[in-house]
């Protein structure tokens, strides 16, 4: 079948944010397997049987899987030693550069990978808010919380753009949003079916909403990570321009041994804030890994 | 310090009552000689008990991870509850070989003797949860969708 046909409007819209050949070549090869090792149970990564790891280059406890078996089968996988997650997930809660003993706000948390992340690098101690608006997801966040051992933080379920009223009150704000879902295409080809471009554009909206409420409830001083799944830039610069132009917010640069891309400061008759060149976008050919996007954001003072 | 006192009457029918944190951690000295554990707990029915680091301040879905269960012969400490409990425990940890652990993990009971009502169960520097122990045996209570081999996880 010509994936083309799939879902034409969305290679339409691709077209202009990658043309290359290598970016449709990736986003329909599937994904390698990855993992994080659990800091809370381990020190180190052990060897398991049947499979061998290489170092993801950005995370020191990530690790690529080869194998013929299934990681999720071992026993270090269902003791939560190791916890399933994609490469490039791993960056946001890098970039949140978290300390033991900060208050931390996850505003759209489930499944959990990446609350699971913080909480080890904050070593379990402070304070997590793992928030997420749709019950039926909390079931498979607290279920990872559970195997991690995660036992500094709280599962609330909340309308993320709620945040706004609690004004200063979070060390550090992690807001990876809801999206369209483009770099999990390698994963299921479901995403690649339900793409529309109507939806792209009220997510966009959705995602300006709450990133206001993450920047005002973020303390002055503190850090905002914003990041989604996707590569469009009306989800992405697009969001954070938005920020840009409303508050006093400024982005610094992630510097990570990671290959990416500038963030763009125009697309189609848009231009954004210069500055947004300084987010990170990561396309599916990059590194292997889903397409991913991430801004860090720093509230003065 | 937030402390509970447990009302149900699982706790209430073995006389002296006591909050529920100062119970836990009576438990975990007698049964595995862990002391100093810096966590508060909370019971949620059925003596299951919840260990958590407070912290909030909004309303709470759920906080901390199940601990263990209060059961009427002693404190069975669930995957997590072990893991904590039995880096600090000076009793009552077995420590098992890979046949073992592979056999416990896919929900068999193991043939052991021990002294003590549940066992922690190690092996290397994994903990393995709890199992109760009667008659050389160990009874597997791993639940179903944390064992190996188990369709439902992939």
């Amino acid at each position: 079948m010509d994936t083309f046909n799939i879902n034409p409007e969305f290679f339409r819209r691709y077209e202009k944010i990658d043309p290359s050949r290598e970016f449709i070549e990736y986003t329909f090869k599937p994904l390698r397997q990855s993992i994080r090792l659990n800091l809370l149970k381990a020190d180190e990564m052990p060897e398991i049987e049947g499979f061998s790891f290489e170092r993801v280059p950005w995370c020191k406890e990530g690790y690529f899987v080869e194998g013929e078996g299934r990681i999720t089968r071992t026993i270090e996988h269902q003791l939560g030693i190791i916890f399933s997650q994609e490469a490039s997930s791993m960056i946001p809660a890098i970039a949140l550069e978290v300390e033991p003993g900060m208050r931390v706000l996850d505003m759209a948390a489930s499944p959990g990978a990446k609350t699971t992340q913080i909480a080890s690098y904050m070593q379990n101690e402070g304070c997590i808010i793992a928030n997420d608006v749709k019950f039926s997801r909390l079931n498979i966040l607290q279920s990872n919380l559970q195997k991690c051992g995660v036992l500094n933080a709280v599962v609330t379920m909340m309308d993320g753009r709620s945040f706004r009223k609690h004004k200063n009150e979070f060390d550090r704000v992690l807001l990876d949003a809801p999206c369209s879902n483009v770099g999990m295409i390698r994963k299921n080809f479901k995403y690649l079916k339900l793409w529309k471009i109507r939806d792209v554009e009220s997510l966009a909206r959705l995602q300006r909403q709450l990133i206001r409420a993450a920047y005002e409830c973020l303390k002055p001083g503190g850090i905002l990570v914003y990041s989604t799944c996707t590569l469009d830039p009306e989800e992405n610069e697009g969001v954070v321009n938005h920020l840009l132009s409303v508050t006093d917010a400024e982005i610094e640069r992630i510097k990570f041994s990671v290959k990416g891309r500038k963030g763009f400061t125009e697309f189609g008759e848009m231009k954004y804030d210069e500055r947004v060149v300084n987010c990170l976008r990561i396309h599916p050919q990059d590194n292997d890994t889903e397409g991913f996007f991430i801004a860090k954001l720093v509230k003065p003072g | 310090m937030i402390l509970r006192v447990s009302l149900s009457p699982s706790l209430s029918n073995r006389g002296e009552r006591m909050d529920i944190s100062a119970e836990v951690k009576k438990h975990l000295k007698e049964q595995f000689g862990v002391e100093n554990i810096d966590l508060q707990f909370e019971e949620k029915g059925k003596g299951r008990i919840y260990a958590f680091r407070a912290c909030n301040k909004f309303k709470a879905v759920s906080k901390g991870i199940y601990f263990a269960t209060l059961e009427k012969d002693g404190l069975r400490l669930s995957i997590e509850g072990s893991f904590i409990a039995g880096r600090l425990a000076t009793k009552n940890v077995v420590e098992v070989s890979r046949e073992q652990a592979l056999k416990w993990m896919r929900g068999e009971n193991l043939e052991i003797n021990a002294e003590g009502n549940y066992i922690i169960l190690r092996y290397g520097n994994y903990f393995l949860g709890c199992g109760k122990h009667r008659k050389g045996e160990i009874l597997n209570f791993v639940p179903k969708n944390r064992r190996i081999g188990d369709a439902e996880n992939d």
